[in-house]
């Protein structure tokens, strides 16, 4: 019993939940519960987008905690410092990397100044959106890229067993910002409690201005070096605009797990590497229902806005395109299907010229082009492409 | 302080700061007005005239009256007369099959679905099916699957299984009131050439399409607002020059199994109400007019010199108008999941791909489905069933429920059940429901 008890410490525990939560389960909203914890994520996605939804408390709470315990989060609920460790335990070699510097502490910093101007840069290296992309692996159908990216978490074990706890000490921003809290904590201790002159913080004043400076130059400067993809890519309601896109969203595949008609799809276009494992959404076999909001709801760094289901007449996802050439109705064939699916009544029956050349007509006022009608169509003569850019919001 | 320490402590203040900013974010709906419900209206103007009371003659005491004689109502006289009942069916234009034969909607549709392990199989057996296999023996029917047949054989090969099943046949005559006691219904007035008769019976099966028994009984129903068309044929389809300079492809409809003979659907307008005498007839004007200017076009075209407009429809082709409030509502779930009914009284397939739980699901993997002999029973009045293209089903499900393949089946079932109910002297509503099905699988129809 007692041994049962040790084994499941907060940490196990929680590594567990974890993959649960990560696994392909359809478990709505709850798969994407875990990113929410993360303060790394939720100050990133605050600071970008200069807005809170309710789940950022999530983080908050966490960032509160780390700041009256020394890396808490690490130490209690990490499932990829957990696992780390366990590859960590099976080298025999121990390092304490003293001469290494904190590269976690200058991504986190960087990454949080580039965010305060603009875009998030080191969002993506979050460990726990690593470790949930990782099992957006059991979506299947493999690519090049996506072998390279599924290869990043075993990739990141592997290297434990010849440099045990490197990443958890030295690399992962998350155990980085941490480390910057605890400077903040040792400083304000420093200015209320004078009389300690032995424990002295090293000086990091200047590295601290040096990344923020350098955080603060990526933040203008990265949107205008890479150039986007445009307007080429189909993203799901309410996403942000493209530039920003790219940069806010940490690759976590949440939304892709938690879409309930599985048409979200990670890009993988070797034309868009900036892009890369972005979500998009494929009109194949379902369409994007007009009552669900769960991609906004897991996605933690608000790349995805959070909407409700009401406002998704007003959000544009992209449009429909009607080849008429095929189209059964012309054809003077019965059909309804693409009028009959259409929830927000943005297409119309209209007679050009003669009753017998009767055709369907978008509406694009109406038209948020969720894809029903592309899908059901028999004759997919229906296509989905993005919107007309004044059209999309947060761009 | 130093100067880099003041900038670091700016920008943490900085962002401090920016967490207060335009807190919930949360995108909702602008308060938009949203378009209210069309209500039909038919316009009477407002006047009335009271119409002075007089005696009926009476032109038979019957066992089963059937009001229309389309593809439900000829299905279920046949039905009734062989399960014993005398049975007499009304029919308001010359010749029996309404809108598969007199409309020149000519496809029987629905007639397979997929089974549960994804074989498409024939649904369509009975009645219907027997219909559909004469035609093939005549050589009047395509394709084997949603089988198009020829509009005069159909029609001859109804007159001959009404004939054979000794159904009293009552043409250019129409269903115009009922005759209730309380809630119990006891007949119908007829109208026609010989002036307004009454028929008394038994049970009657509604099979007018638009549900004008029921209406007239008192039973609640909803009524949908759908496009209206008018289907024509072309001959000379065969003669058609591809090699002529000039020729360019028209559209000319679709085979049917007389060769040179194309039938031309059409769409036609949206949201009519097929219940407004003034507008089906506006309809019935415009369309002709439409239709004629159309096929002059087409014969301008070179190479399409000798096409010529062999007919229009005797029916103007109207898809929905009510659907009644009957003892179980049928739902697209019901049709998506194999939902097995004690009371089957029969299976439909599917003909169009439909859109389920936000994944499209094409029409040759969509299950068959069971019709329960609840939906074709009305809530209110006694003795009454309800077939065809008005009985009891929820409109996600109306492309399906709508078609003449459906109809066959729901016909057979109701002229079953009636004869049953007759032979029983039982009301309708408490028929043997295991003697029933036991009678139609004897008939030939496929309960799953």
């Amino acid at each position: 019993m007692k041994n049962i008890v040790r084994i499941l410490n907060l940490r196990t525990l929680s590594f567990m939940v974890a993959v649960i939560l990560a696994l392909p389960l359809s478990l709505k909203g709850w798969t994407g519960i875990y990113l929410w914890l993360s303060p790394f994520i939720m100050l990133n996605s605050v600071f970008a987008l200069k807005s809170l939804v309710f789940l950022n408390s999530l983080g908050l709470i966490i960032l509160l905690f780390v700041l009256f315990r020394k890396r808490w989060f690490c130490n209690n609920l990490c499932p990829v410092g957990w696992s780390c460790d366990k590859v960590s335990g099976l080298s025999r070699k121990t390092y304490s990397y003293r001469q290494v510097p904190d590269f976690g502490k200058w991504l986190a910093i960087t990454s949080l100044v580039a965010s305060l101007v603009g875009i998030p840069l080191f969002v993506i290296f979050d460990p726990l959106a690593i470790f949930n992309g990782f099992f957006t692996i059991f979506s299947g159908g493999f690519t090049p890229v996506k072998i390279l990216f599924y290869a990043f978490f075993p990739g990141l074990l592997l290297m434990h067993l010849f440099l045990p706890g490197i990443w958890c000490k030295k690399i992962c921003p998350l155990g980085g910002l941490q480390l910057a809290v605890d400077d903040v904590r040792s400083g304000v201790r420093k200015l209320t409690v004078r009389d300690e002159p032995g424990r002295s913080v090293p000086d990091s004043g200047r590295r601290y201005f040096v990344m923020a400076g350098a955080g603060l130059l990526a933040g203008f400067m990265v949107p205008r070096i890479l150039r986007s993809e445009g307007e080429t890519i189909i993203r799901p309601p309410a996403s942000a605009g493209p530039d920003l896109f790219n940069l806010l969203c940490c690759r976590c595949g949440s939304c892709s797990r938690t879409c309930p008609t599985n048409i979200i799809k990670p890009v993988t276009d070797t034309a868009y590497p900036l892009a890369w494992m972005t979500p998009q959404l494929i009109f194949v076999d379902g369409y994007c229902l007009e009552s669900c909001n769960l991609c906004s709801t897991v996605c933690p760094t608000g790349a995805i806005s959070l909407f409700s289901v009401e406002a998704k007449a007003e959000l544009f996802i992209g449009k429909a395109e009607i080849e008429l050439k095929n189209c059964l109705l012309l054809n003077n064939k019965e059909c309804i299907k693409c009028k009959e699916s259409c929830k927000f009544e943005a297409i119309d029956f209209v007679a050009s010229g003669n009753i017998l050349n009767t055709v369907p007509v978008i509406n694009f006022k109406r038209c948020v082009g969720c894809g029903a009608c592309a899908v059901v169509c028999p004759q997919d003569c229906i296509l989905i492409t993005p919107p007309v850019a004044d059209l999309k919001i947060l761009s | 302080m130093k100067r880099r320490d003041f900038f670091t402590k700016v920008l943490i203040t900085g962002g401090g700061l920016t967490l207060g900013m335009g807190c919930k974010r949360r995108i909702e709906p602008s308060s938009a007005e949203k378009s209210g419900t069309i209500i039909p209206v038919i316009e009477s103007h407002g006047r009335t005239i009271r119409e002075p009371e007089r005696l009926i003659p009476i032109l038979a005491e019957t066992d089963v009256l059937i009001i229309g004689g389309g593809p439900a109502g000829a299905a279920a006289a046949i039905a009734a007369s062989r399960t014993g009942a005398e049975t007499y069916l009304v029919e308001r234009y010359n010749h029996l099959g309404g809108l598969w034969t007199g409309g020149l909607v000519l496809p029987l549709l629905s007639t397979h679905g997929a089974d549960k392990q994804k074989r498409r199989k024939q649904v369509i057996f009975g009645i219907g099916g027997e219909m559909s296999k004469r035609l093939v023996d005549l050589g009047m029917s395509i394709h084997e699957e949603s089988p198009v047949v020829d509009p005069e054989a159909a029609k001859y090969v109804l007159e001959e299984m009404i004939r054979e099943s000794g159904v009293k046949m009552l043409y250019h005559t129409w269903g115009a009131n009922v005759i209730m006691d309380g809630n119990v219904i006891k007949g119908v007035y007829i109208e026609s050439k010989s002036g307004r008769m009454a028929i008394l019976t038994k049970v009657v099966i509604d099979c007018t399409g638009d549900g004008d028994i029921f209406h007239m009984a008192g039973e609640n129903y909803d009524v949908m607002q759908y496009a209206i068309g008018l289907v024509h044929r072309l001959g000379n389809i065969d003669r058609i020059k591809t090699d002529k300079p000039g020729y360019v492809k028209m559209n000319t409809g679709g085979p049917t199994p007389i060769p040179g003979v194309n039938w031309v659907n059409m769409w036609g307008r949206e949201n009519q109400d097929a219940l407004d005498i003034e507008n089906l007839s506006q309809l019935q004007s415009d369309y002709r007019m439409e239709i004629w200017n159309n096929v002059q076009k087409i014969r301008q075209t070179p190479g399409h010199e000798e096409v010529f407009l062999l007919d229009t429809a005797s029916q103007i082709g109207v898809r929905m108008s009510r659907i009644l409030d009957g003892e179980y509502r049928l739902t697209l779930e019901d049709s998506m999941t194999y939902r097995s009914f004690d009371d089957v009284i029969g299976l439909s397939g599917s003909w169009t791909p439909v859109l389920y739980k936000g994944k499209k699901i094409p029409s040759s993997k969509r299950p068959f489905w069971q019709i329960p002999y609840r939906s074709l029973l009305p809530k209110l009045t006694e003795n009454l069933l309800v077939a065809g293209r008005c009985f009891c089903f929820e409109r996600e499900l109306v492309e399906d429920g709508r078609i003449i393949g459906t109809c066959l089946v729901t016909g057979h079932g109701a002229g079953t059940a009636a004869g049953l109910a007759v032979k029983n002297n039982s009301s309708v509503k408490d028929i043997d429901i295991k003697e029933l099905k036991k009678v139609l699988i004897q008939q030939g129809a496929f309960l799953g």
